[in-house]
């Protein structure tokens, strides 16, 4: 998961992101970076999250529930 | 004795599922896809089950598909006459986080598998000259372009390059054809379509509305007939007239 958010912080054009911080109030955050995190997503835990789904989560910690989620069903 | 078959890339579902079931009626298949369980629903839908054979493989493992093919050609006494390509993945991103790796992943799949795999079948200690047709399943977005699909409209631009390439190349032996699908209804799209956004804009983008795949695999059965003898070369578009809507938003 460190990795991924290393992937994450460089997506958004941040040094590092917190676990607190929330998606949208980066300013990279917009319809087409979403959907290249969801890309990142699919290529690293091979994990298919839909648009639709990353909209519902606020925060960098929900995604990343959001992701161990679906890693165990 | 030898035995002739029809390759399909991608059979495990979607568009590359419908073909086998509707080239099953008339032919013997090799169903390739990483897969297992879709493949066997797939060989449970198809007539005639037990002349088709199944080739579990993933094909972003460019570098083992030639001895893979061979093996399974040698083993089971087959050729392959016709080969389909389905196969496909889609990475939507913005072009700054489009890195080698990405371009790497979807490149092996839709494009490097393919050329493989056509490298492959030409060779005759492989597949003994018996190659007749390919048919590659490209897409509108190789032709046009869309935010976000920067690698993937690549992959398709790719293949239909190759594509016109193999057409002269291999003339008159064999036939080689691209067809750019629009939006079809897959497992996939239908998730989307749960979006009542989405369903307004492909109202006004396609005036025939959504295509289903059997109107992708009715085409493939056409090319692969003497009725189509005469093409090749082309890339066919067939999208509801998506790509010939210019009607103002």
């Amino acid at each position: 998961m460190e990795e991924f958010l290393k992937k994450l912080a460089d997506i958004l054009e941040v040094e590092k992101v917190e676990m607190n911080n929330v998606l949208t109030d980066f300013d990279e955050w917009d319809s087409l970076t979403s959907l290249s995190i969801i890309a990142t997503i699919d290529a690293d835990f091979n994990v298919n999250i839909s648009a639709e789904q990353l909209v519902s989560v606020s925060t960098v910690g929900d995604l990343i529930n959001l992701i161990n989620e679906k890693i165990k069903r | 004795m030898s035995r002739d078959f029809i390759l399909i890339t991608g059979a495990a579902s979607g568009i590359g599922q419908k073909i086998a079931v509707h080239l099953s009626r008339d032919h013997r298949l090799l169903l390739c896809d990483k897969n297992r369980d879709g493949l066997n629903s797939t060989l449970e839908l198809c007539s005639g089950n037990a002349a088709h054979l199944l080739w579990e493989f993933d094909l972003s493992n460019v570098a083992e598909i030639r001895v893979s093919i061979e093996k399974i050609l040698k083993d089971s006494y087959s050729h392959v006459e016709a080969f389909v390509h389905s196969a496909g993945i889609m990475k939507v991103m913005r072009m700054k986080d489009a890195d080698y790796q990405n371009a790497m992943q979807i490149f092996n799949v839709n494009f490097f598998s393919a050329a493989e795999i056509i490298s492959s079948l030409l060779k005759k200690n492989i597949n003994q000259n018996s190659l007749k047709n390919i048919i590659f399943i490209s897409a509108i977005l190789g032709k046009f372009g869309a935010r976000g699909h920067n690698l993937y409209s690549s992959t398709k631009a790719a293949l239909d390059g190759l594509m016109k390439s193999l057409a002269v190349e291999l003339a008159p032996a064999v036939r080689v054809n691209s067809i750019l699908p629009g939006g079809v209804r897959t497992p996939m799209a239908e998730y989307a379509l749960t979006d009542p956004d989405i369903v307004e804009k492909i109202k006004q983008d396609y005036p025939l509305g959504l295509g289903e795949t059997s109107d992708i695999a009715n085409l493939v059965e056409f090319l692969l007939s003497e009725k189509s003898r005469w093409i090749t070369g082309q890339q066919i578009i067939i999208d509801g007239g998506r790509t010939a809507n210019m009607s103002q938003k």
